[in-house]
């Protein structure tokens, strides 16, 4: 018998090992740490979401349908759009959907077209599931993984009905597991985003998207904000040839989707609305 | 024996599996079924976590499926998981209470995590997580795919956008 569960054990083992996964009602509280960790500032002060409902609603919409007909629909309880009360220009997704644009990055847009790129870029993070493979690789290194793997092995086992609970000890290392998680999404990807790579896979995806038919964003206006903002806001692209590089790559990326739609006066009335209090106007 | 129940419960973690017709349940909680393979357009119903359904065959993004009470539709594949491979997950503070004593909740992130984490952290992250409920509370809205529909038609009208775009 020894000689039989020893295997099974290393097997487990293994498993458990190569595949350190989070389930999707896990990101969802993941995203949910990510975004009450993004409510404060680089000074760690409070400063919350941008108090307009209408304007919040406006940005869910342009952000659902784009979303809704992208390769990732679901999510646990579904795609959030928040707008951070920030000057900072810059967006992001956390694990489970939830997908920050900040005050400032819209003051910075003209159009509706121009915000639909930005969160078609966010959105395709969350297709490509850059967000949840980041919290994965947090909580691993956190140690939380280790907690969350005895319980995912026992219920691959369909061993999970111990009717022991969960331990003092457990429910802490959890808990750093997720302070750990929440802490390198707003000090880190919130600066520099998921790597070269990683940007550029989600500019191709998220222009393929703005491009299906159910869909219709004109799809250079996402090329046309990156290319607009100030030299320090651009991040790891700061540099002329870095930029032109990625400039260069969306148009590859749109020149393959074949026809694509104008910005239409339509939206840009309707953006323009939308936005004007944030504006002043 | 033991071998072999390991490696038959570790399977679908070492080989990535595609959507398998069969049985499956919905591991979402903001999905619908829908007459068209689409997440807004011929909206039928909301689906709901844990529901089981029978895929008959993917097609694209979307996995056509027989309803328990008969008919078919198409829900997106990402909101299906095998029914054999379904955990299911506490949606809030009673579903956990409820699976506590079973000891499900023993290496989770959930409300009891949460809870943990925000007094480790003070009054600040109370105060930021009540911003995070209300906004879900606002948004609330965005996960029912028949209201979802409805705004979005009219939005995609309003903007010119999809099947009103001048492009084709």
């Amino acid at each position: 018998m020894k000689k039989l569960i020893l295997p099974a054990l290393a097997l487990l083992s293994a498993a458990a090992c190569s595949h350190p996964k989070l389930t999707e009602s896990q990101e969802y509280y993941v995203g949910r740490s990510v975004a009450a960790n993004a409510m404060f500032d680089k000074d760690a002060r409070y400063v919350g979401l941008y108090g307009d409902k209408n304007l919040e609603d406006y940005v869910a919409l342009v952000g659902l349908a784009v979303a809704l007909e992208s390769d990732r629909p679901e999510t646990f309880k579904g795609y959030k759009f928040g707008i951070l009360a920030s000057d900072d220009i810059n967006a992001f997704a956390a694990p489970g959907g939830f997908v920050f644009v900040t005050t400032g990055a819209i003051k910075q847009m003209q159009n509706e077209d121009e915000l639909a790129g930005v969160l078609a870029h966010e959105i395709a993070h969350v297709n490509l599931r850059h967000p949840e493979d980041h919290a994965n690789r947090a909580a691993d290194q956190s140690g939380a993984m280790s907690a969350l793997q005895g319980a995912s092995g026992l219920l691959a086992l369909g061993m999970a009905a111990t009717g022991r609970g969960r331990s003092a000890e457990q429910l802490q290392t959890l808990t750093k597991g997720l302070g750990g998680i929440a802490d390198s999404f707003t000090k880190e990807l919130m600066v520099n985003g998921y790597g070269r790579d990683s940007e550029l896979a989600a500019d191709a995806l998220g222009v393929q998207v703005l491009c299906r038919p159910g869909v219709r964003y004109n799809p250079t206006a996402l090329k046309e904000f990156i290319a607009r903002l100030p030299k320090k806001e651009r991040g790891a692209w700061a540099t002329h040839p870095e930029l032109e590089g990625r400039l260069q790559a969306m148009d590859e990326a749109i020149a393959k989707q074949g026809p694509a739609a104008s910005v239409d006066p339509t939206r840009t009335a309707r953006f323009k609305a939308a936005t004007a209090g944030l504006r002043g106007q | 024996m033991v071998l072999v129940a390991a490696t038959l419960a570790f399977l679908p973690w070492l080989v990535p599996q595609d959507l398998p017709p069969g049985p499956c349940k919905v591991t979402v909680q903001s999905a619908s079924f829908n007459k068209v393979p689409s997440t807004t357009r011929g909206f039928l119903r909301e689906a709901k976590v844990g529901e089981e359904v029978t895929v008959l065959s993917v097609e694209g993004n979307y996995a056509k499926v027989k309803l328990a009470e008969g008919g078919e539709a198409y829900i997106s594949k990402t909101a299906l998981v095998a029914s054999d491979s379904y955990v299911k997950a506490p949606a809030n503070e009673k579903e956990m209470m409820e699976m506590k004593g079973k000891g499900y909740e023993a290496g989770r992130f959930d409300p009891e995590t949460e809870s943990s984490y925000k007094k480790e952290k003070g009054p600040e992250m109370e105060k930021a997580y009540k911003g995070v409920d209300a906004w879900e509370e606002r948004q609330g809205w965005a996960a029912q795919r028949g209201e979802v529909a409805k705004r979005l038609e009219e939005f995609r009208k309003a903007g010119k956008l999809a099947e009103f775009s001048t492009v084709k």
